[in-house]
């Protein structure tokens, strides 16, 4: 029987969880949330999603003054190419010229707390990544409308050097992993985008405060936050504008686009990309339809909910 | 048919595994099987329980199953698509599964108001998720084999043309969601790097 497993398991765990979640669990998260980004440092990771691996360099110089810099890029199939400097993205390789849109990266002051009202946070062991001595930190959900994600810290880094996102049944979604690591300084060289990397035109400085929109999600699980919100955003095929909303947990987030007229969808979707769940629903409120697409890195069942739950302001 | 493989089936739908054979058999059997229409009711129960949701005494799941799958809208197949097969399966279990969820849970719903707030019936809040959650997931887990099989098996591929801005929208999300990473950069950016793969 395939149920009594689960129910049995359920409990169990339930159980161990519990006892464990006081003892520790803020500082670990403290010093995940603050580490990664105070330290020069190189290395190579690959991914797995979806049944594909590929493997990127990552590049990181941080100044004495704190100013950093980051570049990171794709080393198999065809060239990608990221460079940040200070929460801030240069340039894209894949983006087309002139393409508006945001280019901040959004505060981190909340996330402790916010990370902290979804998921239970504790230190699980102790483990080895690419040559280096790590911590397991485990984020388990405390409801099922988010992945758990279990992350492998290196002592003396900080830095997440394996990142496994799991789903409700415990399967792995996608797996992040170094497999070299180190804090060497990098050269300024390296830094240098290697291809036609096109910046972003910051579209719009205040439209990351959030500004009222006409349609918002009325069910949220806790610890979501709406964090962007954009009354008007065209997509790049062309086509008409659409509403675009951004939530986050703090750890995961999805997107909500509301189409107030859209034609030709025929039915409702649903459709798993590894971690990566997209919902469509059609709405018709005054006999005009409307199209709400949910996409986010959330269990498939919490973007049905939230599609669900997408209404007039 | 037997009777063990008929709970076994029935385990499967509660585990949101079962394919829609399955499940029809399944609905089949309840028809005229009290004791299996019993069987059923305790598991759900034991879930509710499990999952500190108040119990509902007497609901004729079967009956709210049947209905959801007669109303379940069929897929409209692409012209220009070539269907594989093994698609096409994912995504009848996908529907299947998310029919069965949404009737059983739609009889919780109303139970499960004194947690919620009287507020959210009038708002007619959907019901809740599918999958029986394992509160923790096997930390310390290998990426086994099965595991990433069954990512796989997940994965249908768009099922309507005519939603085109869809590839725009998942684009979209995987570009914000790099400005809004605890993480480091790197895991949303390679989940952008796959997207932009794809």
């Amino acid at each position: 029987m395939r149920f009594a497993p689960v129910v049995c398991g359920m409990g169990g765990l339930f159980l161990i969880i519990q006892s464990v979640q006081a003892a520790n669990g803020d500082n670990w998260l403290e010093r995940v949330l603050s580490a990664s980004k105070r330290i020069s440092s190189q290395g190579i990771f690959v991914y797995v999603s979806n049944g594909q691996l590929t493997s990127h360099k990552v590049v990181r110089k941080v100044e004495k003054d704190g100013d950093s810099r980051e570049r990171i890029y794709q080393l198999d199939g065809s060239p990608y190419e990221v460079i940040w400097e200070n929460d801030q993205l240069l340039c894209n390789s894949r983006l087309e010229g002139n393409e508006v849109g945001f280019s901040k990266k959004l505060s981190r002051s909340l996330t402790a707390r916010q990370i902290e009202q979804g998921y239970v946070v504790k230190h699980v062991g102790e483990s080895r990544v690419a040559d280096l001595p790590t911590d397991i930190i485990a984020l388990v959900p405390k409801d099922q409308y988010r992945y758990a994600y279990e992350f492998h810290v290196g002592k003396q880094s900080g830095q997440i050097l394996q990142s496994t996102t799991f789903d409700q049944k415990g399967d792995p979604v996608e797996r992040l992993q170094y497999v070299s690591f180190s804090t060497a300084i990098p050269d300024n060289a390296a830094l240098k985008p290697q291809q036609k990397c096109m910046p972003v035109n910051e579209s719009n400085p205040v439209a990351s405060d959030v500004p009222p929109s006409t349609w918002m999600v009325s069910w949220l699980p806790a610890g979501y936050e709406l964090v962007r919100s954009q009354k008007s955003w065209a997509p790049r095929t062309g086509g008409h504008s659409v509403q675009y909303l951004l939530y986050s947990d703090g750890l995961s987030s999805f997107s909500v686009f509301v189409d107030p007229d859209s034609k030709g969808v025929v039915t409702d979707t649903r459709n798993q990309f590894g971690p990566t769940s997209v919902v469509s629903k059609r709405i018709n409120p005054s006999n005009k339809d409307t199209l709400i697409t949910v996409v986010g890195e959330i269990p498939l069942g919490a973007a049905e909910r939230i599609a669900l739950a997408v209404r007039p302001d | 048919m037997n009777r063990e493989a008929l709970l076994e089936s029935l385990s499967a739908v509660m585990d949101n595994e079962a394919d829609e054979l399955e499940v029809r058999r399944v609905l089949a059997a309840t028809d005229q099987d009290a004791e299996l229409r019993a069987t059923w009711s305790r598991y759900v129960m034991a879930r509710a329980v499990i999952r500190n949701e108040p119990v509902m005494p007497k609901l004729d799941i079967a009956a709210a199953v049947s209905a959801a799958l007669e109303n379940e809208e069929t897929p409209v197949v692409a012209q220009a698509a070539k269907p594989k097969v093994s698609r096409w399966n994912g995504l009848s279990r996908v529907a299947v599964a998310a029919s069965v969820t949404v009737a059983v849970l739609a009889g919780v719903r109303l139970y499960n108001q004194d947690s919620n707030g009287a507020g959210q019936l009038a708002q007619q809040t959907p019901a809740p998720i599918t999958v029986p959650q394992v509160q923790s997931p096997a930390v310390l887990a290998n990426y086994s084999e099965e595991g990433s099989k069954s990512v796989d098996v997940s994965t249908t591929a768009s099922t309507v043309d005519s939603n085109a801005q869809m590839p725009d929208y998942i684009r979209q999300h995987a570009q914000q969601a790099t400005f809004n990473s605890v993480d480091g950069t790197a895991l949303p950016y390679a989940r952008g790097a796959s997207v932009e793969d794809r």
